[in-house]
């Protein structure tokens, strides 16, 4: 197996999904916990509208991190994500054949898609799917979006969302992220060590819990105001800037569970509320995606 | 298909050959014998001797009266041709036939039975439509549902394909290998032909050969191991279900892992990632684990390094999570469960344990056990602090065990530590109760909080919906009271654990003790004992679900004796005539029934019975102390003799009323004490017996 660095495989997907008639997004310039919640995925699996589109996603999830000192475990870490809408019938072989693309020899390898259902209750968003494992390794979550915002999808998306660094520490065996080569060069610990032990004290310790609660309650009225403007976009990004600062909080420990369910619920308010006017201004738009069946042509691998 | 999850796919399988086995009978269509395969991607059925053709059918059409059919003359009317005339057919061949309602013309068709493979066009993807999933998703143009996307579908019958189409899918020979050592493309003949060749192809299509294959690497893989399986039913079964082409790896650990506790490794390797644990001589774990792949070889021993690698890190995460967790005492994070919802109207877990703690004064008392009280107490005061725990976080399924872990390694006693340890002990109705008697205590508590609580906010469970599981709470306070032999009042316990949740309904009591009512009857029918004897025994009362529990026992080893059946059939007179007479058999109405007067006693056989009612009264009253039912219930049907003679010789409903009453008195009597152990007229007693 020829070993990867980060950037080589992020550059191998970009190819394969490129000749897949993907459309290469960049990372959306909002905090998320996970790609599903840039807009490329979550308002553009809405409506009957085909769309092909892949991207990094930066994620962040505070409390996930352990200021650098554990080998797997970050508040932020990298998914590649892909939409294929509507799925096609070949999706799953579509997704092996990229896993080749970056070298893994599949018949020397145990691979396997195991029951895991993917649901977000801040969006209202939930589908079936697998966890992808190899050799025991979660590397890949595999959705067929069944629901997002509230909203019945038709017809139903693939969700592909590769772990970026699982799959990188697969293919260059290593037990540390911290290990894996960003570069040739340039390691991740280089790049991102610092980052996980500021961001581990912040997140837990230095937080301004007060401020965040202020800043919830400013987002979440701003993000109202908007969707009742039909500024759907800029509505949805208060959206998510109150669904990271609850995330803020919560790692700060700021929220009791009792608590938690409300928050939870407001902010799914308002992802519904941008979901159905979203949905309603494309339609009032044509569907502007609509004709276009020649978009997602798959080439086959040279 | 794509991967169906491994806990569904089995019973799919068996609703797919279920359903289409009855359409096929209900048109006429028996099939021979059926072979059930299954995999994460394939359901493979196959039904031999199936006919080729429907059997012929003969309809009779019914037609016309026959006095409207025929006039005078006796020539045919209208009605007579019309009938004729809209069947197709001359009228020679309509004939008559006699109803209860007169003559009527009628006509015998013979229906000329379908080909097989027409109907089997139409059964087969009703037979798949119809199978029902725990959660299903569309994808296909047509929103058909299934567990996850249907892609292809061979159907043959005699050899040809049998067209149809279903979720955009048109039904074909071909099916698919193994996704990464089999073809894609594989031409199916027949049933025999399929086994084959996906065989060749890397798939065991017959679950039996996975599980065989599976066990046989397993044993194997131990005892390369130098050790043996810990067997795991369970877990075995579903990697039977996640494999087309099974085999075992064996892989290992570092040793300096084993410092964790056994429970926490093996839940480590079990749920996260499905491995088997295995054990020395002694009982302890090896540092290695099963992998079970889906591949048959590991050639380059590329798998079995990365199952350790995942481990590895899954293990050093385990291990930062004990040394973390500790560095805080288990009983310090109590204040922490203030922020812990227990249940949004009954607080959070501080207040529960809160309310756990002012219960047990009271249990303990109650239950005779005064000195377990300040271990109890210690117990209660930390056992629900593992919750937060990043371990328990990370393993839910360890909650309890866990904060039993922390206590022993904190040094507090197995007293202390296993009530904690033991806290949701018994898992359910088959599993181990809690194994000392603190932890019974403490369960107890625990579990009587819970159900009475959810009583109280309504929270009540009815027909298949039971949020909290409060059924089998309340299945694991009688099984904790059988398995311990604790005999405790439920009335009394459901009032101090009322009274812990402050302001309740008034009538929440008394659904408590119906519910209980229902829990015992389902547990005692779930233990063995017949319908008619727990009847009996309840109706008895059951205040005490121990002592139920012996008087119950006592009953169905004596039920058979031929005396007590007499006795018992014998009883439902004394239960009717004291019915009719407006007397109370309820044992809980109490001695409301008048004093017998022996002088107004005449006759021999009353005279008998009265006597032989005296007689016994004081050695049952003293086997019942003893709770010796067996005792008891014989004593009572020693009276068999007296009770057959005075039913013979003696009218109860005398004239005189004084007598009348008298004789009443005296069945009332007899009753009471027969009805304190069990009502004993509830049992069925069969003919012939």
């Amino acid at each position: 197996m020829r070993s990867k660095n980060l950037q080589q495989i992020i550059l191998t997907l970009e190819r394969f999904w490129d000749r897949r008639g993907c459309v290469l997004q960049q990372a959306y310039d909002v905090e998320v916990g996970a790609g599903t919640m840039a807009p490329e995925t979550f308002l553009r699996v809405l409506g009957p509208e085909p769309y092909r589109v892949a991207y990094v996603m930066p994620s962040r999830r505070p409390t996930d991190g352990r200021y650098g000192d554990n080998p797997n475990r970050v508040q932020k870490h990298h998914q590649y994500q892909v939409i294929l809408k509507p799925a096609p019938a070949d999706v799953q072989d579509l997704y092996l054949e990229s896993l080749a693309a970056l070298g893994i020899d599949l018949g020397r390898h145990d691979l396997r898609f195991e029951e895991d259902n993917w649901e977000s209750p801040t969006l209202g968003a939930w589908g079936v799917g697998w966890q992808v494992l190899l050799d025991g390794l979660e590397i890949t979550q595999f959705t067929y979006f069944q629901q997002a915002g509230g909203v019945e999808l038709d017809p139903t998306s693939a969700e592909i969302t590769y772990g970026l660094e699982r799959i990188a520490t697969f293919i260059a065996q290593v037990d540390s992220i911290y290990d894996l080569g960003w570069s040739d060069d340039v390691s991740y610990r280089d790049i991102r060590h610092r980052e996980e032990v500021e961001f581990s004290r912040y997140n837990f310790e230095e937080a301004n819990v007060e401020m965040l609660f202020r800043l919830f309650a400013l987002y979440e009225e701003e993000s109202r105001r908007l969707a009742a403007m039909d500024l759907v976009l800029p509505a949805y990004d208060y959206c998510l800037k109150c669904s990271h600062t609850f995330n803020l909080l919560d790692a700060r420990g700021a929220i009791s569970v009792t608590e938690r369910v409300g928050i939870i619920a407001r902010v799914r308010q308002l992802a519904c509320e941008v979901a159905r006017r979203y949905l309603e201004s494309r339609e009032r738009q044509g569907f502007p995606l609509l004709g276009r069946s020649a978009l997602p042509q798959p080439e086959p691998a040279s | 298909m794509e991967e169906i999850p491994a806990s569904m796919i089995a019973d799919a399988a068996e609703q797919l050959a279920g359903r289409l086995a009855a359409a096929l009978l209900e048109h006429r269509l028996p099939a021979g014998k059926r072979t059930l395969w299954h995999t994460p991607r394939r359901i493979i059925l196959g039904l031999e001797d199936i006919p080729v053709r429907q059997s012929d059918l003969e309809e009779t059409i019914m037609g016309p009266p026959r006095r409207v059919a025929y006039d005078a003359a006796g020539k045919p009317t209208r009605a007579a041709l019309g009938f004729a005339e809209k069947n197709g057919v001359s009228l020679a061949r309509v004939g008559v036939v006699e109803t209860p309602k007169g003559e009527y013309l009628s006509l015998v068709r013979r229906v000329r039975g379908e080909p097989a493979g027409r109907i089997l066009a139409r059964l087969i993807p009703e037979a798949i439509g119809s199978i029902q999933f725990p959660k299903t998703m569309h994808w296909s143009p047509d929103h058909f549902r299934f567990a996850r996307p249907v892609r292809w579908i061979v159907a043959l019958f005699g050899g040809r394909v049998v067209r149809f189409r279903l979720a955009d899918v048109a039904s074909s020979r071909y099916t698919s290998g193994h996704r990464f050592l089999g073809r894609r493309r594989i031409a199916v003949r027949s049933l025999e032909s399929l086994g084959e060749a996906l065989q060749r192809n890397a798939v065991l299509a017959d679950p039996a050969q996975r599980r065989a294959r599976i066990e046989a690497g397993l044993a194997e893989c131990a005892a390369r191991a130098g050790g043996r399986l810990l067997e795991d039913a369970a877990l075995l079964e579903t990697v039977v279900n996640l494999n087309e082409a099974p085999s075992v790896v064996l892989g290992n650990f570092e040793e300096r892992f084993l410092a964790l506790p056994q429970e926490i490794l093996i839940t480590v390797m079990r749920e996260h990632q499905k491995y088997f644990s295995v054990l020395d001589g002694e009982g302890r774990l090896l540092p290695c684990f099963l992998a079970v792949v889906n591949l048959f070889s590991d050639p380059g021993g590329d798998i079995q390094a990365g199952h350790e690698r995942v481990l590895r890190a899954r293990l050093a995460d385990a291990a930062f999570f004990w040394e973390t967790d500790r560095r805080q005492a288990l009983a310090d994070r109590a204040p922490a469960l203030r922020n812990v919802l227990f249940q949004e109207k009954l607080g959070s877990y501080d207040e529960k344990s809160r309310r756990v703690l002012e219960l047990l004064p009271r249990l303990a008392e109650a239950l005779g056990r005064r000195e377990w009280l300040a271990d109890l107490e210690t117990a209660a005061r930390m056992y629900k602090c593992d919750l937060i725990t990043e371990m328990v976080k990370e393993f839910t399924d360890l909650q309890g065990v866990v904060g039993g872990l922390y206590a022993r390694a904190e040094g507090y006693p197995e007293t202390v530590w296993r009530a904690v340890y033991e806290q949701y002990y018994p898992k359910s109705t088959a599993s181990p109760s809690p194994s000392t008697g603190h932890g019974a205590v403490l369960a107890l508590a625990d579990r009587l909080d819970t159900v009475t609580g959810c009583f109280a906010i309504g929270l009540v469970p009815s027909g298949s919906g039971d949020p909290f599981a409060v059924r089998r709470q309340g299945n694991g306070i009688l099984k904790i009271l059988f398995d311990h032999r604790l005999s405790l009042s439920l009335g009394r316990a459901i009032e101090w654990s009322l009274a812990a949740h402050g302001r309740v309904p008034a009538d929440t009591a008394a659904e408590l003790g119906r519910f209980f009512e229902g829990r015992l009857r389902f547990l005692f029918e779930e233990m063995g004992f017949a319908y008619d004897c727990v009847h009996a025994v309840l109706a008895a009362g059951f205040d005490d679900p121990l002592d139920a529990l012996d008087r119950l026992r006592a009953l169905e080893e004596i039920r058979q004796e031929a005396d007590f059946l007499s006795l018992a059939s014998n009883f439902k007179r004394v239960v009717n005539i004291l019915a009719k007479a407006g007397e109370g058999t309820d044992p809980a109405a109490g001695p409301t029934g008048s004093e017998v007067e022996e002088s107004l006693l005449t006759e021999t056989a009353e005279r008998a019975l009265y006597r032989s009612f005296l007689g016994i009264r004081p050695e049952v009253d003293a086997a019942r102390r003893r709770h010796d039912y067996v005792r008891t219930l014989r004593l009572m049907a020693s009276m068999r003799g007296a009770v057959d003679t005075f039913f013979n010789d003696v009218m109860v409903m005398a004239e005189d009323p004084a007598t009348r009453r008298n004789r009443i008195a005296l069945l009332s009597a007899i009753s009471r004490l027969f009805n304190s152990v069990a009502d004993i007229s509830r049992i069925v007693v069969e003919k012939g017996a």
